[in-house]
C-alpha cells in the first residue's frame, strides 16, 4: 500500500480540521487505525486516564520506513488516493489527519515493524520538532505511544479533571469499536492492571455478551434482514425484557462496521415499535447495517460520528427496521402474559430520566402522582395476611403491610433521633445475652452509637451483655434477639461514617421488630395507610423494596378486553 | 528447680524453654549460649545462670535460634493454676529444629521445610537420601550418583541433615553445603531397625506398596522415621501416609548451574525472589498450589502422556471461562489445609483452625462438583467429595461457626452434643441470672441505685459503690479493694455465687477440652484423605492459573515428541518480556533437527545472546512441566532429559578455584554426564585464559560434539555462544553445525541492538562501543579505537 500526498483540492474537500477534544478521541483514532491495519489483537494501555500516556499496540501489517515518515504529516493517509475513493471506502479512517493532529498536541512515538522484516523503525520528534527515524527491534505490528496529551494547551488539560469520567469514556469508545469487530481481540490496561479482556470470537452474539453482559443476552433475539434490490443487509439484535444497565447505551447503530451516532429516525423507529407492541421501556437494540459505501456519506462531521444515507435509503431502512422489529416483538412478547408487567406510569416522560439516574435507597422511584398525600380511598381488606388492598376512583393499590410498617417506624425513629427525644423504656427484667468474642468486640466498639440511638447496653462480663433500655417505638420485642442480627448487619462497616452506621442500625432494628404474618383489623389498616401518606418517602421500605403497587382501571379493562 | 532438672535430663542437646508464669526461662549452659545470640540480659536464680523472654514474643526469639541451626524444646504449664495444689505440672509440648517445624509462624508458606537423612557406602559412588516435611506430609526417597547428588540435594533446599554418627564420608561431603547437620546413632540406620520402623508406621506390606526394595533406601527411610518419632512427642509420623520413591530417571535432570543461571528460584542479581521463573509462573491462589508448583519446576517430566494430561487440564480451564472464574474466586478463600492437618496430628490446633478446615473443604467440594458437572470433563472426584463431606459434617456437628480462639473462653462446642455440658451451661446461665437478681436485690436493700456487680480476674466478683454512697453500705459488706472513685466489697452470698460460677466454668472448660480433643483425634484418623484432597486442589489451582496466564500473555500449547528435534517459531522469554513494555520484546526462532545439532552464535556484547539462550532452555522446561509456552507461532519440542548450562563466571576463591578452573570443572562434568537427549548451553567457553588456549579448547569441544561415531552425540543439542570467530569456519569441515548471529545496526555514531537472531556470523564485538556507553573515559576509548585499528591492520598483514 502506498501512501500518497493528497492534492490541495482533495484536501479542501475533506479537511474539516479534526479536533482532538478528549483522551478518548485519541484512543478512538488510534484503535481505528489498528483495525484498518488488519490486526487480530489490539492492546490499549492508559495511565492517568490518558493524560499521562496512551499506548496502543496492535499486531497488524506495520509500516515501511517511508510510510512511517509520511504517516505523521498532515493530510497523508494510506486509505484513499482520490476523493472518489471515499465512495468505496471500507476502512474506518480516511482523513489523514488524526496522527498529525495528535502529534501537534502531545509527545508521540511510533514504533512499527512489518511482518516479513527482521526489525522495524521508531519515529520520534526531537526538541526542534523534526522527525527522527531510527531502527528499532520489537514485535511485528505497530505501537503508538501518546504521552503528555495537551502539554501545550494548559487550558484544555485543566478541563479534563475527572479521571473516572475519562476512563469511562475511553472504555466506552473501545467497546463500540469492539462490538463492530468481533474478530479482533482487545485488552485494556489501566495503570498496568488489566481492566478488560475481550476475547476474539467469530460469533457476534458472544461479543455482545462480553460487552453488554450475560443478563442482556438472556432476553436478546437476533433477526437478519436482506434487501436484495437495494443491496442492504440489516443484522438486528434486540431485547424482549426490561434490562437495567445504566452504564451502557440503549441503542447502537453501526454502518459497515463503523459505530455512528444513532440517527433520529432510527431512535423514533425503535421507540414506536416498542411502545406499540410491548410495554418494555428498558430495551437494548443493536443494528448492524451493511450497505454499499457509495450509498452513504460518512464525511459529514470531523469525528465521523454522523452519516447520511442517499436518496430514499433512510426511508427504506426505517420501514424495514420498523417492520422487522414490530413483527418480532409481537411474536415474543405477547406470548408472555404476566400480570406484573402491567405498570401504570404517568404520562410524563421524566420516568426514563429518573430510571437513568439510578435506583438508590430512599429516592423516589416513581413520580409522586402515584401516591398523593391527600389520597382519598376505600379500604377493601387484607389478603394472605400480608397485603392490604385499597381502591381509589380509578386505581387499585396493593400495599405490603410489613414494608409499610417498617417505613413508618423508620421515619419516626429518624425524627425522634433528630429532635433528640427518643422515648425509651427500661427492660422489665434486664435482658442478658452472650455472644461470640468477635461479635462482642464489634459491640463494644459501637456501644456509644447504640446508646445514642436509645438502646442502652452494658457489658457485665467477658462476652456477656445486658440491655438496660430501648426505644418504645420498637414495640414490645425481645431486644436481645435483635441485637445479634443488627450486629451482623454492621459487621463489614469498620470505616463507615457514624451517620450511615446509625441509619443502618435503625433500619435493621425496624426490620427485625416487625412480626411476620399478622392479621390486622380495618381500623389498624386506616392508621397504617394514613401514617404512610404522611411519610417523606412513602414508596419504598428503608431497604429499597417497594411498599405499594398500583394497577389502573384502564389496564384491567384491557386485560379483560373490555371497552 | 528439681522439676526443671528432671525434664532437662531428657533433653540434653536442645535448648529448653521453661514456662514460668508470663515468661519462658532458660537456665544454665543453655542460658550462657543463647543470651548473647538473642541479646537478652543474663541474670542468676539460685546460683544458676538464667535468662528469659516474655510469652507474647517468644516465637520471634525461637525463630532466631532456629535460623542459626539450634534446636529448641518448649516446656509448658499443663494445668490451670486454679485447680492445682502445689507445683503446677509441666511437660515438653514441642520440639523445634530447623528441619522439624509445624507452627506456621516459623514456616515459609510458599515453600516446603525439608529434613533430609543421608547415607552412602564406602566407595561413595552413590548417595541415598530420604527427605520429609512434617508440616505437609511430603516424604520422598531416592538414590543418585554422587556427581549428580549435589544438585539433587540442593533442589529440596533442606533445612537440616540427619546422618549416622560414624559415617565420615557423608559428613565431609555435606560439610561444604553449610546446612545444619544432626548426627544420630548408627543403630537408627541399621537395616532391621529401619525395616521394622517402616512396617510399624505404614503397615505390613508397606515395602511392597511403596516399591521400596533397595537396602540403602530402606535404611535411610527408617532412620528418618525413627528420628522424627523419637524427637517429636506426639505421633509425629502420622502425617506421612506414603513414601514416594523417586526414580531420578523419571524426571529431567537440571544441574546446579542450570538452576542458578536460568534463575529458576533465585535471581542472580538481587536477593529478592521476584523476576525468577518461579515467581513469574506462580500465580497460584493457595499455598499448597505454590509448593506443588515449585516441585513441578524442579522436576520436569519425561513422559509425554503425563505431560499431555496436564496440558489437557489447562485447555479445559481455557475453554470453560465461567467455571474458571468461579473456581478462582473460591480458591482464594481456601486455607493451607496441608499444614492445618499437620497441626491437627500434633494436637496443636485451635477451634478456629477446624472451622477454617471445614469451610475450606466446603469450597473444595463445590469446586470438585462444578468440574465434574461439565460435560465431557472426564474428571471424577467422587471419593474425595464423599470423604470430605464426612469431615465437614463432623466438624459442623460439634463446633459453633464462630468459636472463641481459646477453649478456656468457652463457646466452642455446640449445645446438644453432651448432656453434661448442656446441664453445666444451663446451671451457669441460671447462676448468672441469679447474680443479676442479686444485684437488683442489693440495690433495693441498700437503696444505692448505682450499686454495680463487677469482675476482675485478680479479685473475682465484687460489689462496687461510689464514694458518695459509702455511708449507706451495710455492715456485713466486707471491703476488698479501694479504687479511685469508690470502694469494692464482697459478701458471703456473693462469694458463694462466685464459687459456683468458677466451678461451672472449670467444668465446662474441662468438658469442652475433652470433647474437642476427641474430635481432633477423629479428624487425625482421616488425615490421609484430606492430604489427598489437598494435592488434588493444588493441581487444580495450578492448572486454573496456568490457563489464565496463557490467555493473558498469549502462550500456546507446545507439541511434545519423542524425537531429537527442537523447533520454536517466534519464542519469547517469559520473565524478561513482562519487564519490558508490551510489544517491545523481539521474538526469536530456533531449530535443531537432523541437519543441525550444533549452533554457533556470535554477536557483540549486550546484544541479547544470553537472553536468547536462556529463553530456549526455559521454553523447553516449561513445556516439560506441562505448561503452555511463551511462543507466538509454533513450538515442537523433542523430549530433553538433561539440561546443562555453562554461563557466567563465578570464582570460588575459598575452595581454591579460579574462574577458568571453575569453568573447566563444569565442562568436565558436562562431558561426563551428557546423554543423547541432553540440551547443552555454553556461553563463551575458553575465556579466563590466554586467547590461543581458549580457542583451542573451544574448538576441540565443538569438534568432539560433531563426531558422528559417538552414540551419545546422536541427538544432543548444543547452543554455543562465543566471541571466537574461528569457530564459525568449522561448519565447512563438520556437518550439522549452523552459524547464527545476533544483529545490530550501525546508525550514525551509535549501535542499535536489534536482538534478532539470524543466520550468519559476525566478528564484530563492538567491545569498545559497549565500554563507551558504560562510561569509560573518552580518552581511553579514543586510544583503544586506534590500537584496535592497528591490530586489525597487522593481522591482515
Amino acid at each position: 500500500m502506498q501512501i500518497n500526498i493528497l492534492s490541495q483540492e482533495t484536501i479542501q474537500k475533506i479537511a474539516a480540521g479534526e479536533i482532538i477534544e478528549y483522551p478518548n478521541d485519541v484512543v478512538k483514532e488510534l484503535v481505528e487505525n489498528s483495525v484498518d491495519a488488519k490486526s487480530s489483537n489490539i492492546i490499549i494501555e492508559i495511565e492517568n486516564s490518558g493524560k499521562k500516556s496512551i499506548r496502543v499496540f496492535d499486531d497488524g501489517l506495520g509500516m515501511t520506513k517511508k510510510n512511517l515518515a509520511l504517516s505523521i504529516l498532515k493530510h497523508t493517509t494510506s486509505k484513499i488516493k482520490h476523493y472518489n475513493d471515499i465512495l468505496h471506502i471500507r476502512s474506518l479512517g480516511f482523513r489523514g489527519e488524526a496522527l498529525a493532529s495528535i502529534a501537534a498536541i502531545s509527545n508521540i512515538e511510533i514504533k512499527t515493524r512489518e511482518r516479513n522484516k527482521d526489525y522495524g523503525w521508531k519515529l520520534y520528534l526531537d526538541i526542534n520538532n523534526r522527525i527522527n527515524i531510527i531502527p528499532w527491534s520489537g514485535s511485528v505490528g505497530t505501537i503508538v505511544e501518546v504521552k503528555n496529551l495537551f502539554f501545550n494547551i494548559p487550558v484544555r488539560k485543566k478541563i479534563i479533571e475527572n479521571n473516572f469520567k475519562e476512563r469511562f469514556k475511553i472504555t466506552k469508545c473501545i467497546e463500540e469499536i469492539a462490538l463492530a469487530n468481533p474478530n479482533i481481540g482487545f485488552k485494556i490496561f489501566n495503570e498496568n492492571k488489566i481492566i478488560n479482556y475481550i476475547q476474539i470470537t467469530n460469533k457476534k452474539l458472544k461479543r455482545i455478551k462480553d460487552i453488554l453482559g450475560k443478563e442482556c443476552i438472556k432476553s436478546m433475539k437476533n433477526v437478519k434482514v436482506i434487501d436484495d434490490n437495494n443491496n442492504i443487509k440489516i443484522d438486528l439484535y434486540f431485547t424482549v425484557k426490561n434490562i437495567f444497565l445504566y452504564t451502557k447505551k440503549t441503542q447502537y447503530f453501526f454502518v459497515n462496521s463503523r459505530h455512528v451516532c444513532c440517527p433520529k429516525w432510527f431512535l423514533y423507529c425503535i421507540d414506536q415499535a416498542y411502545k406499540k407492541y410491548s410495554n418494555i421501556i428498558n430495551y437494548k437494540v443493536l443494528a448492524f447495517i451493511t450497505i454499499s459505501p457509495s450509498k452513504v456519506d460518512i464525511n459529514i462531521h470531523p469525528t465521523k460520528k454522523e452519516v447520511k444515507f442517499i436518496n430514499d435509503f433512510e426511508n427504506i431502512l426505517y420501514k424495514k427496521i420498523l417492520e422487522t422489529l414490530s413483527k418480532n416483538l409481537k411474536l415474543y412478547i405477547y406470548n408472555d402474559l404476566k400480570l406484573h408487567k402491567l405498570f401504570t406510569i404517568s404520562k410524563n416522560h421524566n420516568l426514563k430520566k429518573t430510571i437513568k439516574n439510578g435506583i438508590s435507597r430512599n429516592n423516589i422511584f416513581f413520580e409522586n402522582d402515584i401516591l398523593p398525600k391527600n389520597l382519598s380511598y376505600n379500604i377493601i381488606g387484607q389478603i394472605f395476611n400480608t397485603y392490604i388492598i385499597i381502591e381509589n376512583k380509578d386505581i387499585l393499590y396493593i400495599f405490603d403491610q410489613h414494608a409499610v410498617a417498617e417505613r413508618i417506624k423508620y421515619e419516626q425513629y429518624l425524627i425522634s433521633l433528630k429532635n433528640n427525644n427518643i422515648k425509651k423504656q427500661q427492660t422489665l427484667i434486664p435482658e442478658i445475652f452472650n455472644i461470640s468474642s468477635s461479635k462482642s468486640l464489634l459491640l463494644r466498639k459501637n456501644l456509644k452509637i447504640f446508646n445514642k440511638l436509645g438502646i442502652d447496653i452494658e457489658e457485665i462480663n467477658l462476652n456477656s451483655f445486658k440491655v438496660l433500655s430501648y426505644p418504645t417505638l420498637l414495640g414490645s420485642i425481645s431486644i436481645k434477639s435483635i441485637i445479634t442480627s443488627i450486629l451482623s448487619n454492621i459487621e463489614e462497616d469498620d470505616f463507615t461514617e457514624i451517620d450511615e452506621k446509625k441509619k443502618k442500625i435503625i433500619r435493621a432494628a425496624c426490620y427485625y421488630s416487625i412480626r411476620a404474618n399478622n392479621k390486622i383489623h380495618t381500623s389498624e389498616i386506616k392508621i397504617l395507610i394514613s401514617s404512610l401518606l404522611k411519610c417523606k418517602f412513602p414508596l419504598t421500605c428503608p431497604h429499597g423494596r417497594p411498599t405499594v403497587y398500583s394497577v389502573s382501571r384502564y389496564k384491567l379493562n384491557k386485560i379483560f378486553n373490555r371497552r | 528447680m528439681q522439676q526443671y532438672w528432671n525434664i532437662k535430663n531428657n533433653y540434653q542437646d536442645v535448648i529448653l524453654f521453661f514456662r514460668l508464669g508470663d515468661f519462658y526461662e532458660v537456665f544454665a549452659n543453655d542460658a550462657l549460649k543463647i543470651a548473647p545470640i538473642l541479646n537478652i540480659v543474663l541474670t542468676k536464680r539460685a546460683g544458676t545462670p538464667m535468662c528469659g523472654v516474655p510469652c507474647r514474643s517468644v516465637n520471634s526469639y525461637i525463630k532466631k535460634l532456629i535460623n542459626i541451626g539450634l534446636r529448641v524444646a518448649v516446656c509448658e504449664q499443663l494445668e490451670n493454676s486454679y485447680s492445682t495444689k502445689g507445683i503446677v505440672k509441666r511437660g515438653v509440648t514441642k520440639i523445634i529444629t530447623p528441619g522439624m517445624i509445624i507452627d506456621d509462624v516459623f514456616l515459609e508458606a510458599k515453600d516446603n521445610n525439608f529434613l533430609m537423612a543421608l547415607t552412602c557406602e564406602k566407595k561413595m559412588a552413590y548417595i541415598t537420601y530420604a527427605v520429609a516435611d512434617i508440616s505437609t506430609g511430603d516424604f520422598f526417597s531416592s538414590k543418585i550418583s554422587v556427581e549428580l547428588a549435589k544438585s539433587e540435594i540442593l533442589k529440596y533446599e533442606p533445612k537440616e541433615f540427619v546422618i549416622s554418627d560414624n559415617n565420615t564420608l557423608i559428613d565431609s561431603f555435606l560439610f561444604k553445603l553449610k546446612i545444619p547437620i544432626s548426627k544420630i546413632e548408627n543403630t537408627f540406620f541399621d537395616f532391621e531397625n529401619a525395616k521394622n520402623e517402616i512396617i510399624n508406621s505404614f503397615g505390613f506390606n508397606s515395602l511392597k506398596k511403596f516399591s521400596l526394595e533397595d537396602v540403602d533406601m530402606i535404611c535411610v527411610c527408617g532412620a528418618l522415621l525413627s528420628y522424627i518419632r523419637k524427637t517429636q512427642l506426639y505421633s509425629g509420623t502420622k502425617i506421612f501416609y506414603n513414601i514416594n520413591c523417586i526414580n531420578s530417571s523419571d524426571f529431567m535432570y537440571l544441574d546446579n548451574g542450570t538452576i542458578k543461571n536460568l534463575e529458576l528460584f533465585n535471581s542472580l542479581t538481587s536477593e529478592d525472589k521476584s523476576n525468577t521463573l518461579f515467581s513469574t509462573l506462580n500465580s497460584t491462589k493457595t499455598y499448597m498450589g505454590s509448593r506443588m508448583l515449585r516441585k513441578w519446576i524442579s522436576r520436569p517430566l519425561l513422559n509425554i502422556s503425563k505431560i499431555v494430561r496436564r496440558q489437557k487440564f489447562i485447555r479445559f480451564f481455557i475453554e470453560n471461562a465461567e467455571l474458571r472464574n468461579k473456581t478462582i474466586k473460591k480458591l482464594k478463600d481456601i486455607s493451607d489445609i496441608e499444614r492445618l492437618i499437620a497441626r491437627v496430628i500434633s494436637n496443636n490446633v485451635t477451634p478456629k483452625d477446624l472451622i477454617a478446615l471445614k469451610n475450606s473443604l466446603i469450597l473444595i467440594n463445590s469446586i470438585f462438583k462444578n468440574i465434574s458437572f461439565i460435560k465431557n470433563s472426564n474428571y471424577e472426584f467422587d471419593t474425595e467429595i464423599n470423604s470430605n463431606i464426612i469431615l465437614i459434617n463432623k466438624i459442623a456437628l460439634y463446633l459453633y461457626e464462630t468459636p472463641n480462639l481459646y477453649i478456656k473462653d468457652g463457646g466452642v462446642i455446640k449445645n446438644g452434643i453432651n448432656d453434661e455440658l448442656d446441664e453445666f451451661r444451663t446451671s451457669l446461665r441460671k447462676i448468672r441470672n441469679h447474680l443479676i437478681k442479686f444485684e437488683t436485690k442489693e440495690r433495693k436493700i441498700t437503696g444505692i441505685n448505682n450499686l454495680k456487680v463487677g469482675y476482675t480476674s485478680v479479685f473475682g466478683y465484687y460489689l462496687e459503690v461510689s464514694k458518695s454512697n459509702i455511708k449507706f453500705v451495710p455492715k456485713h459488706y466486707i471491703r476488698k479493694q479501694t479504687i479511685v472513685n469508690g470502694e469494692r466489697y464482697i459478701t458471703e452470698e456473693l462469694k458463694s455465687i462466685e464459687e459456683k460460677i468458677l466451678f461451672y466454668n472449670d467444668k465446662i472448660f474441662k468438658l469442652e477440652k475433652n470433647i474437642f480433643d476427641n474430635l481432633v483425634k477423629k479428624i487425625s484418623s482421616l488425615a490421609k484423605n484430606i492430604l489427598n484432597t489437598a494435592k488434588k486442589i493444588a493441581e487444580i489451582d495450578i492448572f486454573c492459573n496456568f490457563a489464565i496466564d496463557a490467555l493473558r500473555y498469549n502462550y500456546i500449547c507446545p507439541v511434545l515428541l519423542d524425537n531429537k528435534r527442537l523447533n520454536i517459531i517466534e519464542g519469547r522469554h517469559p520473565v524478561v518480556e513482562r519487564i519490558l513494555k508490551k510489544g517491545e520484546f523481539t521474538t526469536n526462532d530456533i531449530s535443531f533437527n537432523t541437519n543441525q545439532k550444533i549452533i554457533i552464535l556470535t554477536g557483540p556484547n549486550m546484544s541479547g545472546k544470553s537472553t536468547y539462550m536462556r529463553q530456549i532452555a526455559i521454553i523447553v522446561l516449561m513445556a516439560q512441566i506441562g505448561s503452555f509456552v511463551p511462543v507466538n507461532k509454533k513450538a515442537e519440542i523433542g523430549i530433553v532429559d538433561r539440561i546443562f548450562t555453562r554461563m557466567g563466571s563465578i570464582d570460588n576463591i575459598v575452595e581454591g578455584e579460579s574462574t577458568f578452573m571453575r569453568e573447566m570443572i563444569e565442562i568436565a562434568i558436562i562431558m561426563n554426564q551428557y546423554t543423547k537427549k541432553s540440551l547443552i548451553i555454553l556461553d563463551e567457553v575458553g575465556r579466563g585464559t590466554s586467547n590461543y588456549d581458549g580457542i583451542a579448547i573451544a574448538q576441540s569441544i565443538v569438534e568432539f560434539f560433531s563426531k558422528e561415531d559417538l552414540k551419545k552425540n546422536d541427538g544432543v543439542k548444543i547452543l554455543f555462544a562465543t566471541h571466537y570467530f574461528e569457530l564459525t569456519t568449522l561448519n565447512r569441515h563438520f556437518k550439522k553445525i549452523g552459524n547464527y548471529k545476533i544483529d545490530v545496526k550501525e546508525w550514525n555514531d551509535n549501535i542499535i541492538f536489534l536482538h534478532k537472531v539470524i543466520k550468519g556470523s559476525t566478528n564484530k564485538s563492538y567491545g569498545i562501543y559497549v565500554a563507551k556507553i558504560a562510561g569509560v573515559p573518552e580518552e581511553i576509548i579514543k586510544r583503544a579505537s586506534v590500537i584496535l585499528h592497528n591490530l586489525k591492520i597487522n593481522s591482515i598483514n
